[in-house]
């Protein structure tokens, strides 16, 4: 069996990234209609088990502007499968139950045999996995790859986009990689003749 | 029984003496009695709770207690000459408004950053006018004056000028507290020989050797652990047009450099006259312990234009930079083009200039109402005259994320990680100093026709009725938008360096230092280029470029100005 880790999938992502953020996507357009409400704790301690990151670091309580992006990529989770996003956040109650650390819950929810979980439980861990790194919903390109996950994704959220610009500036994807998103950069000119911040400055522990 | 007595009368008149010369009784009106410090905050409290709610309420109070202290009326000495500490005798209601605050006592860039890096004069004993303004003394030295000078009036990021109803350009000053002053003097950080001392040990110019003095929270506002503060300015220049009652007042001289704001613009003359003027807009920049990217915090006149929100209902006032008559509400928006740039050239003499049409974009965020809510009240409550009712705390950038030696205690340190500390709130403009620089807002599509979603937007629901300064019942903003690319003091002036290309801790004024030797962008490096033509710029070559595109930083002046 081939085991995935979380450093995997995101090496994994990070390589395809730039492929997948092809130039051009549009922004959410029903943003509006996503429901403004807090996200529950399973949705965040969920993605800190997918993404190896910390819930704390995830979904801090001090943030820019106080807004959440837990908080903002949970709506659109509700908007895009409501019954889906339910559903994963009971199984992962049920593995938490169970004591399993939060590496055996992203390897139960990412990978079926020796290849990725194609339950629709898999299609929203993977969803919700590139929300956080990306700051971008990949409903489109999860379709192509399994078109079976089209039976837990609303019609509306069958597509690509980028989530907002604030979701593009949090990708977690940059921080992984020490660097900054295109277009933004929080570092001063000059800065790329000093070695990155470490890994440990942004929270972040590989698996 | 005779000494027990002669006891008794000594420690009547001790006590007696004593209640005459206590400050707070012996003087009713000063800042004493007044229901904040005369004395700015040196940071939050420490054991602020580390909510957002907390954090964000806390900063804005810091930043009102330093806008009402700084805004104090500065001693005088029975010689009439002003002394940089607040009245012990007069409040914020003194002379109707028209004085000369504490901050106004501060010395200005122009008396810092001297030709031929001459040293300063002494913190608080005057400022360093242009030789059109004043004469010269016995000695031949230009007379220092009580009076501020202003000298700009083009906007950051060279965004260009305000012009208000009657056509004058709205000026601008800059001011620095004394721990920035003796920090800049004690390092010689005037002059690029002593910039360049600072940076002996720094030679990949890749550590920030200046650190300013930060401030420390104290409960009894110890004036000793203010830390340091620089104070941005704007100012209408009154005419017998004005509703002169509302605004705090003061006298400066309005200075005009030959050749303009850039030495660009061959069609203004130097100039310099002393007139009377308003207080628009002010920055606020303080270091504390606890945000080591600085609180930076601005505040507004109420009439100075009306917020896009307003068009939906009636505008109910008169506005110093925009004329309803001219604009009125069209389907809820205003009627004519607004806030837009005004047509080079930037000349302030020019005459029929056209008035700039200005629409507040950003609300202040509701946390922000809240605290103007409370201090609005109380300033009311004791100065009812007060012209400070009439100003409104815009908003307040803070870092959300810093490194904390000791567990929270101890003095917070940028996170390299986060060097801008990833600020909220994350836009941040004054529409007297920040006009041109919009946001998004709730019903704005891109240019592929999407909607902006809600948590890049500006302005957050309802989207319609008035925006209540004062009150945290009406819209708001959320205080969205992208960084950098709209508006953050934190991003912008994070590029801030010395003259060495090293950080300058967030000052860009430290690039005006001289030298005997000027600057020259073509020929000069603080690095070795290998002597070939085409190199990188340094640093602090950017940062002058920046600073001259943001309309901060003048070129060098000529020799034996």
């Amino acid at each position: 069996m081939i085991k995935i880790s979380r450093r995997d999938v995101l090496k994994t992502a990070g390589t395809i990234g730039g492929a997948l953020l092809a130039p051009g996507l549009p922004l959410w357009s029903l943003a509006e209609a996503a429901p403004r409400e807090k996200a529950p704790a399973g949705f965040v301690n969920v993605s800190s088990a997918l993404l190896g990151i910390d819930a704390g670091v995830l979904n801090p309580a001090i943030r820019p502007d106080d807004i959440s992006m837990a908080d903002v990529f949970y709506g659109l989770t509700v908007l895009a499968g409501p019954r889906s996003i339910a559903n994963l956040l009971a199984a992962y109650d049920v593995m938490e139950n169970q004591h399993l650390r939060p590496d055996q819950i992203a390897q139960a929810l990412l990978v079926s045999g020796n290849g990725p979980n194609t339950s629709l439980n898999g299609a929203f861990s993977r969803l919700i996995t590139l929300m956080w790194l990306y700051g971008t919903w990949y409903g489109h390109t999860e379709i192509t790859n399994i078109p079976t996950s089209a039976s837990g994704i609303a019609a509306d959220y069958q597509k690509d986009f980028v989530i907002s610009s604030r979701a593009y500036k949090s990708g977690w994807i940059w921080r992984v990689a020490q660097t900054h998103p295109m277009g933004f950069s929080q570092f001063s000119f000059g800065s790329w003749a000093s070695a990155p911040p470490s890994l440990a400055d942004y929270g972040i522990t590989l698996a | 029984m005779v000494a027990i007595a002669r006891r008794h009368v000594i420690l009547l008149l001790a006590f007696g003496l004593l209640a005459i010369f206590r400050p707070d009784v012996a003087n009713a009106g000063g800042c004493w009695t007044a229901p904040y410090s005369c004395h700015p905050g040196g940071d939050i409290n420490p054991s602020t709770a580390a909510t957002y709610e907390a954090r964000y309420m806390a900063y804005a109070e810091l930043a009102w207690r330093d806008f009402i202290a700084l805004n104090f009326p500065a001693e005088i000495t029975p010689q009439g000459k002003l002394e940089p500490t607040p009245s012990k005798e007069h409040g914020l209601d003194y002379h109707a408004g028209d004085y000369s605050a504490v901050w106004q006592t501060w010395p200005e860039a122009r008396d810092i950053f001297l030709p031929g890096a001459a040293v300063p004069a002494g913190f608080g004993t005057g400022h360093q006018a242009p030789a059109d303004c004043l004469r010269k003394d016995a000695s031949g030295r230009l007379e220092l004056t009580d009076k501020i000078v202003l000298d700009e009036y083009v906007q950051a990021d060279r965004m260009g000028p305000v012009i208000d109803k009657q056509g004058q350009y709205v000026r601008y000053g800059l001011s620095f507290s004394k721990p920035m002053f003796d920090y800049i003097t004690a390092h010689q950080l005037y002059s690029t020989e002593g910039q360049a001392a600072m940076d002996t040990n720094n030679p990949d110019r890749d550590k920030q050797t200046v650190q300013f003095p930060a401030g420390q929270y104290s409960a009894n506002d110890n004036p000793a652990m203010t830390g340091s503060i620089f104070v941005k300015s704007s100012w209408k220049i009154l005419d017998a047009s004005d509703n002169k009652s509302s605004f705090y007042r003061s006298q400066a001289y309005v200075y005009d450099q030959a050749g303009g704001a850039f030495a660009d613009e061959p069609t203004v003359k130097e100039q310099c006259s002393l007139k009377p003027i308003g207080l628009v807009g002010f920055h606020i920049v303080h270091l504390t312990r606890s945000a080591p990217q600085w609180v930076w915090a601005t505040f507004e006149h109420v009439d100075n234009g009306p917020w896009l929100n307003d068009f939906t209902s009636t505008l109910k006032r008169g506005y110093t930079f925009f004329d309803a008559a001219k604009c009125p509400a069209s389907g809820g928006v205003p009627s004519c083009a607004f806030d837009t740039v005004p047509a080079a050239p930037w000349n302030p003499q020019r005459p029929g200039q056209t008035p700039t049409q200005l629409v507040r974009l950003a609300a202040p965020g509701k946390l922000a109402l809240a605290v103007n809510e409370q201090y609005n009240n109380r300033i009311k409550t004791t100065y009812p005259d007060s012209v400070w009712a009439n100003y409104f705390l815009v908003d307040v950038q803070f870092p959300t994320n810093v490194k904390t030696a000791g567990g929270g205690q101890g003095a917070a340190v940028p996170n390299p990680a986060y060097p801008d500390g990833m600020p909220a709130t994350s836009f941040l403009s004054n529409s007297t100093m920040e006009t041109y620089i919009p946001g998004f807002f709730h019903g704005e599509i891109t240019p592929s026709g999407n909607p902006i979603p809600p948590d890049d937007q500006m302005q957050t629901l309802p989207s319609t009725g008035a925006v209540m300064p004062f009150s945290s019942a009406g819209p708001h903003t959320v205080s969205g938008g992208a960084d950098r690319t709209t508006s953050s003091c934190v991003s912008c002036h994070s590029d801030a360096a010395m003259t060495t290309g090293s950080s300058s801790d967030f000052v860009f004024s430290l690039s005006r230092a001289q030298s005997k030797g000027k600057l020259n962008l073509s020929t000069s490096s603080t690095q070795a280029d290998g002597g070939s033509g085409a190199r990188i710029l340094t640093r602090h070559e950017a940062s002058s470029v920046v600073e001259y595109v943001m309309g901060t930083r003048k070129p060098e002046e000529p020799t034996g100005k």
